[in-house]
């Protein structure tokens, strides 16, 4: 054969078996000059390029391929190809992945390979078995062993192969292959008997317990462990060795998923007493295991030799204690029944005395993470207190510590038995009732009242240009907390005209950087469109000269925030004066974190831009009102008194003095309506406002907004599947109730007025406290949005930190989107819990809101936050009990709680003083008895509130006794509700 | 450079929990070193078989986990003899957790045969009899075999073949570099410390990094960085100490600021339990380049070679006293010894502050080749792709100019500090080292004419 044959063969051969024949009978020296043309064919047709010194029949066959090359890999010419060079290559060849003849030339394969019996076929074996995927069938290899091609394989690919080649259902992609049960199949291969024992030895799918595995298989189907228990049955394998193997493979360094399958199939054959006495040094080394379900199986094959009274208790106890140390409560309260029994028995053979062993065992038990498993430990111990010595009662004491707190009080029952044992003072005395002076009290203050400027919180401004370039480059890479961008807005302007001559070889390399796009979500350089684009575009126009656009302001999937468009507006006035080279001190740079400003600061920067000639009505303006602290207000209209013009008058308004809106303001009316929601920002102010005789329709307007949510449950079915979604809607309307057309006021006067240039129609893209509640773009993707970058997030509670439940209420959409996922890089929710963590402001119905949401979300990164913000929020009385309660009442409303999360964060949280079990607790007894504690895990929430009264015990109400009084039955609710009542 | 060394471990026989002659228990570790001789260094018996088992089983756990990808890897832990100590240090698989067990005399009576480092072998049957050892037994521990009973050969010889990344070679040396950095941030009794790692998530985890906080003299997780708090990134990393806290006295913990890598000690009666964990999960210790300013401006040739002859197995390196016996200035003495410890020629003990000896079992010279970020600045100088632009004054810092892909970077040089505008530093603000044209900047500075090196 010619090269050029070899080349027609491989492209214009549909026929496989002259394929073959063609390669038959020839000798390695032909078969040797062909190998480089097959390969080259080879490879070519994979990638679908001809070489250079390609043939003219080879360019063009390539040339009439349209479509990508990998939808060609399965072709013909492809496949023909590679068994070309199985029939000629050499080793390197034939390993390459690339070479892959298909499925369907399976048996031409084998038989190419039987014609040239090539010297690499061990070697490629082994190779292929190594390989996370392999291409060799297992029948393939059986029939190579038995004509002596290869020596069976001895690596772990061969007996996976083995595994799931026996137990294959026929089912993907071969409906007409009738399998046998695979008991059959090994009876039919004698000598695969002796390859069963290397199933437990190394990680096959062979136990593997998932049910897709046997899906759509024959009525005859055998899965494995179904298969050895017939052999076994039969006579034709050991029992004894099967049992034997399984208990070895509970040992093995293996998948738990493989390991369950191995206690299973134990468990399957049906040990006798006797077979497990012969094996009860194996269950009791498990008893250590690190896996817990295996720890579990031994234990409960032991409680069945106690059963049968063939259990070796020397043996048994000096392991048991290990189980302890494992997490699972169900380990430790099986553990616990065993040793009970083993007391029962030994002490009814000793008078009364009941083995110490077991006793110490059990001792071990007070070490357990779990709550249950140290109580029933204790109840085990009280009943054997008098035959506890004096070392096990110094064991007892010594664990102490490790006891949760809703098992102190019978501890120091326990203890108090121990005679002189022990040091009578080592006894904790148990906690006394809260005094009610010294209980709980949250924070109600009103907004006027609040105080939230400290020193600790005081924000340090960029002190020259070298930190302002500086914090520019970082700020590109990552912006690690929304402080650094209100820096370098500041900064920015304020060293707008500071440009010395090496200016442009400072920032050239941020230049280049912006422009290139960083790979960080949290940088300048990769903003998104949006707000951050828009900061972005500030930061090349500083560092450029020139005038930059945010250009993608436009994408049409993206979701923009509207809340943000008052502050690109503003971001693009500052740019415009950075363009100019005009340096100013923002307005509303906050001078403390959480965007607060000192109003004294304020009034100096407004007294400063007079001086220089007038304060305009700027954006700048308006936004810096909202952000007016409601600290040192009385000093700053002391100072506003010298302002002179609208700038004057708005600034002694905003800050509560006898200033007011006449109808000549109108101009100016966004203005004054920003300045009265900084005077207080939940006033109906409409009334003030009336002789301006404006069209002022939206939430936070003249009228404040306010907020409407309810939690339900949705079910949903789809043939015969069914799920619940949970609802959850938000919606923001007028607080008088008005809908935004009823409040265009008279509509129809309102259109004339409007039509006759009398009344004047606001939009809420001009009014910042308008904006924060639009919520227009809602129907778009929120994987792709502006909320998605965590500094902008955060970001959104400092538009109007005096009111910032707007924010709070937008992460609250936000994490019952994500409610039941993982934490997230690319949608993070942690950013709006900032909020939060503001100091001095109570945080109201949202805050609670935003806070019940994250304790219940299944994202770690929120659900930490809100711990931490619980925490710190009890310490500062910003969280209120009654207030929490009435939100997780409304919240549990809904049915799709998960209440094992919030159980879990609560308890946290009432282990880190008596305050907060008392917050918690009073929180709790709010709550509960508003609540359906029928339903699913709902005892996690009781479990924390044991805990919290443990702690910091308060008198149930009446509502609560008759709540927990209702729960009957044996369910864990039941007893912990009976536990609270005793 | 190949990513990973082909390497064997021989041993001649299998570590394990085996019978002795009476029929009691005996830990017996098997031993090998770089040149494949099998040392013999100790025999005697365990005072606290327990606990010892205990740690070997969580030291156990670190090295054969890759604490973010499943892949099993059982890169065997090196083992540090002499007469006051034994020691066993560990790495994981994924190069971001470091484990060092320090067995001191009160936890064993017996003979130490030979000073020196090996590598011990760790396997599944041994791991499985660890935990079961009882302090109410009297468990023989021997750390290799004399040669009476090699040359029985009735043992079964182990070989592993393994391929030893590049990375965790040089990660294992320069964990060594983050070691003298830590500073005691808290320390808390065992019972609240199993509390904590206890109320560490395990299945939903977060992606921020959580914090240890301080809270009334315990010990809670936090997601906010407050004043005090220690970074873990991969709380799972130090769940691994959760058995050994039920019978420990303490827990301390370590950080180092700087870098945010952090320390977790299980201290007991006798002996500790150190884990370093790496500032992120996805960042191994490997390219954290906490060395290279050291290995940018070392201290002279012969004061790294006296110090090195100076090493003999010594638990504690004394600078001070080093420096006296030496000839030498003491920050001569501690830049040399954070030379060779980069070099995996020299370990640190936080607790006690000072360095101590150990060759890891390695074939070293590679990781020497393993500085591409130094290579890198090296490069940048030998190339003139870096310039002095204005030289250091009373007011003003030293600026040097480096040419780089499509822009020219700025380096500054002060007192408080080196700063570069390059993605690298304006990211991680030399919290993961020195940048290349820092480094470049700097071992130019040192150069008194500040030209470039031919």
């Amino acid at each position: 054969m010619t090269p050029d044959d070899l080349e027609q063969l491989i492209l214009e051969n549909n026929d496989t078996e002259a394929v073959r024949l063609a390669f038959k009978g020839m000798d390695e020296k032909a078969r040797k000059k062909l190998s480089s043309t097959a390969s080259a064919l080879q490879r070519q047709l994979w990638d679908g390029k001809a070489n250079a010194t390609s043939s003219d029949r080879l360019t063009k066959f390539l040339k009439a391929r349209k479509e990508a090359s990998y939808t060609h890999w399965n072709s013909r010419a492809n496949s023909n190809a590679a068994l070309a060079v199985f029939a000629v290559g050499p080793l390197s060849a034939v390993k390459k992945w690339q070479t892959r003849p298909s499925y369907e030339d399976s048996q031409v394969l084998r038989k190419i390979i039987a014609d040239r019996r090539p010297e690499w076929l061990e070697d490629w074996v082994h190779h292929e078995l190594e390989q996370e995927w392999t291409r060799i069938e297992f029948p393939t290899l059986r029939i190579w062993i038995r004509d002596g091609l290869i020596s069976r394989p001895e690596s772990d690919g061969y007996y996976r192969l083995f595994a799931s080649h026996l137990m294959r259902t026929g089912f993907y992609g071969r409906d007409k292959e009738a399998v046998p049960p695979l008991s059959k199949q090994l009876l039919d291969d004698p000598a695969l008997l002796d390859d069963i024992e290397w199933l437990f030895r190394i990680e096959t799918n062979a136990f593997n317990t998932n049910s897709w595995l046997v899906k759509g298989a024959a009525d005859h189907y055998e899965t494995w462990p179904q298969a050895l228990v017939k052999l076994a049955d039969g006579g034709h394998y050991d029992r004894g060795k099967l049992l034997d193997l399984a208990l070895a493979g509970l040992q093995a360094d293996i998948k738990q998923n493989q390991l369950s399958g191995y206690h299973k199939f134990f468990r399957l054959l049906k040990p006798g007493d006797d077979q497990l006495a012969a094996r009860q040094p194996a269950l009791v080394a498990l008893l250590c295991h690190p896996v817990g379900h295996v720890a579990k199986f031994a234990i409960d094959m032991l409680a069945g030799l106690e059963k049968a009274k063939l259990l070796d208790d020397d043996q048994v106890l000096r392991e048991m204690p290990s189980v302890f140390s494992g997490e699972g409560k169900g380990n430790g309260i099986a553990a616990l029944r065993l040793l009970e029994k083993v007391a029962r028995r030994t002490a009814r053979q000793a008078e009364g005395r009941p083995d110490a062993n077991a006793l110490g065992a059990v001792i071990e038990g007070l070490r357990h993470a779990h709550a249950d498993v140290q109580a029933k430990a204790i109840a085990l111990l009280t009943t054997y207190a008098d035959a506890l010595d004096r070392a096990q009662w110094q064991d007892i004491e010594s664990f102490g510590a490790f006891m949760s707190v809703s098992n102190r009080a019978a501890m120091n029952d326990l203890l108090g038995q121990a005679g002189d044992a022990i040091e009578p003072a080592s006894i904790a005395a148990a906690p006394a009732a809260v005094d009610e002076a010294a209980s709980y009290t949250p924070d109600i203050r009103s907004f006027a009242e609040c105080s939230v400027l400290g020193e600790a919180n005081r924000l340090e401004p960029v002190k020259d240009l070298q930190e302002l370039i500086d914090l520019a480059f970082h700020c590109a890479e990552i912006v690690d907390d929304v402080d650094e961008i209100e820096r370098l807005l500041d900064g920015i302007s304020r060293f707008a005209d500071q440009r010395p001559a090496d200016f442009q070889d400072r920032v050239n390399p941020l230049i280049h950087r912006m422009s290139k796009r960083g790979s960080s979500h949290n940088g300048l350089a990769s903003a998104y469109p949006g707000v951050a684009e828009s900061v972005r575009a500030l930061v090349l126009t500083w560092a450029m000269g020139e005038l930059r656009g945010s250009h993608k302001q436009e994408l049409v999937q993206y979701s923009r925030e509207d809340a943000f468009v008052p502050m690109i507006t503003f971001l693009h006035w500052v740019a415009r004066h950075v363009h100019r080279r005009e340096p100013r001190q923002l307005l509303s740079t906050p001078t403390h974190e959480g965007g607060w400003i000192d109003p004294v600061v304020w009034t100096e920067r407004l007294q400063h831009l007079a001086s220089n000639g007038t304060v305009e009505d700027s954006i700048d303006f308006r936004l810096s009102l909202l952000r007016l602290a409601p600290d040192n207000r009385c000093r700053a209209r002391a100072n506003a008194e010298a302002l002179a013009g609208n700038a004057g008058r708005l600034a002694r308004f905003a800050l509560g003095g006898d200033e007011a809106p006449v109808r000549n303001d109108r101009k100016h009316y966004v203005s004054w309506i920003t300045a009265a929601r900084a005077r207080d920002p939940m006033a109906d102010w409409s009334e003030l406002f009336e002789p301006l005789d404006i069209d002022d329709p939206w939430p936070g307007g003249a009228v404040p907004s306010a907020y409407r949510w309810h939690s339900a449950i949705e079910a949903g079915q789809h043939g015969d599947m069914r799920w619940k979604t949970p609802i959850f809607e938000v919606e923001v309307e007028r607080a008088d109730g008005k809908s935004n057309a009823a409040a265009n006021g008279r509509a129809a006067f309102s259109s004339i007025s409007r039509l006759l240039g009398v009344r004047k129609r606001i939009g809420w893209e001009a009014m910042p406290t308008a904006a924060v509640h639009q919520h227009q773009s809602k129907a778009k993707y929120h994987w792709y949005g502006d909320l998605n970058t965590t500094w902008v997030a955060q970001w959104l509670g400092y538009i109007w930190p005096q009111d910032p439940a707007f924010a709070c209420y937008r992460g609250v959409r936000k994490l019952m989107q994500r409610v039941d996922d993982n934490a997230s890089n690319w949608t993070p929710a942690h950013g709006f819990f900032k909020a939060l963590f503001v100091r001095g402001r109570p945080w109201g119905e949202a805050g609670h809101l935003l806070l019940a949401l994250g304790l219940v979300g299944k994202d770690a990164d929120a659900k930490g936050l809100a711990v931490d913000a619980l925490i710190e929020g009890i310490e500062t009385r910003q969280f209120n009990p009654a207030l929490f309660a009435d939100v997780m009442a409304r919240v549990s409303a809904g049915e799709w709680v998960k209440y094992n999360r919030l159980g879990e964060s609560l308890k946290q949280v009432v282990q880190v003083s008596p305050v907060h079990a008392n917050a918690i607790g009073a929180a709790l007894l709010h709550w509960l008895p508003k609540f359906d504690l029928g339903q699913r895990n709902a005892f996690h929430v009781l479990e924390a509130l044991v805990e919290a009264q443990a702690i910091a015990p308060q008198s149930l109400g009446l509502e609560a006794r008759t709540a927990f009084g209702q729960l009957s039955g044996k369910t864990k609710a039941a007893k912990l509700a009976q536990q609270m009542l005793a | 450079m190949a990513a990973a060394l082909d390497f064997t471990y021989r041993y001649a026989f299998p570590s394990g929990v085996v019978a002795n002659e009476t029929g009691g228990p005996q830990l017996s570790l098997a031993t090998c070193d770089a040149d494949l001789a099998k040392p013999y260094f100790f025999d005697g018996k365990l005072r606290k078989p327990r606990q010892t088992g205990e740690m070997l089983y969580v030291l156990s756990d670190v090295v054969r986990t890759h604490f973010f990808l499943p892949r099993p890897v059982i890169l065997d832990p090196v083992l540090t003899s002499n007469e006051k100590l034994l020691r066993l240090e560990g790495f994981s698989g994924c190069c971001g957790v470091y484990a060092r067990v320090d067995l001191p005399e009160g936890i064993f009576q017996g003979n130490c045969h030979g000073r020196g480092t090996t590598n011990v072998d760790f396997n599944i049957d041994m791991r499985n009899a660890l935990l079961r050892l009882r302090d109410d037994e009297q468990v023989e521990f021997a750390v290799g075999a004399d040669e009476v009973v090699l040359s029985r050969g009735n043992q079964r010889t182990v070989e592993k073949k393994v391929q030893l990344p590049l990375r965790w070679i040089k990660g294992f040396s320069e964990v060594q570099a983050y070691l003298p950095q830590l500073e005691v941030a808290m320390e808390v009794p065992a019972p609240d410390a199993l509390r904590f790692l206890r109320s560490l998530p395990r299945s939903s985890v977060p992606k921020l990094p959580t914090f240890a906080i301080s809270a009334a003299r315990s010990i809670r997780p936090s997601q906010r960085e407050v004043t005090g708090a220690v970074p873990i990134h991969g709380t799972h990393r130090i769940k691994v100490l959760e058995p050994l806290l039920l019978r420990a006295r303490s827990l301390r913990v370590w950080v180092d600021r700087a870098s945010g890598a952090s320390g977790w000690e299980v201290r007991f009666e006798e002996g500790s339990f150190f884990l370093l964990i790496s500032p992120e999960l996805y960042r191994g210790f490997s390219g954290e380049g906490q060395a290279l300013s050291a290995l940018a401006n070392p201290p002279g040739a012969d004061a790294i070679a006296k110090v090195r002859a100076s090493l003999k197995w010594q638990s504690e390196l004394n600078a001070g006293a080093l420096a006296d016996q030496l000839g030498l200035q003491r920050t001569d003495v501690v830049g040399a010894l954070a030379v060779l410890g980069s070099r995996g020629l020299a370990g640190f003990d936080s607790e006690s502050g000072n360095y101590f000896h150990r060759e890891l079992p390695f074939d070293l010279d590679k990781v020497e080749e393993m500085q591409p970020r130094l290579g890198n600045a090296r490069k940048l100088i030998e190339t003139g792709k870096i310039a002095l632009l204005s030289p250091a004054s009373d007011d003003a810092p030293a600026i040097y100019e480096v040419a780089g892909t499509g822009t020219t970077h700025r380096v500054r040089l002060e007192e408080q500090g080196a700063a570069c505008t390059c993605p690298w530093f304006s990211k991680y603000q030399g919290q993961r080292g020195p940048c290349k044209h820092i480094l470049a900047a700097s071992i130019m500075a040192s150069d008194e004419e500040g030209e470039p090196k031919a």
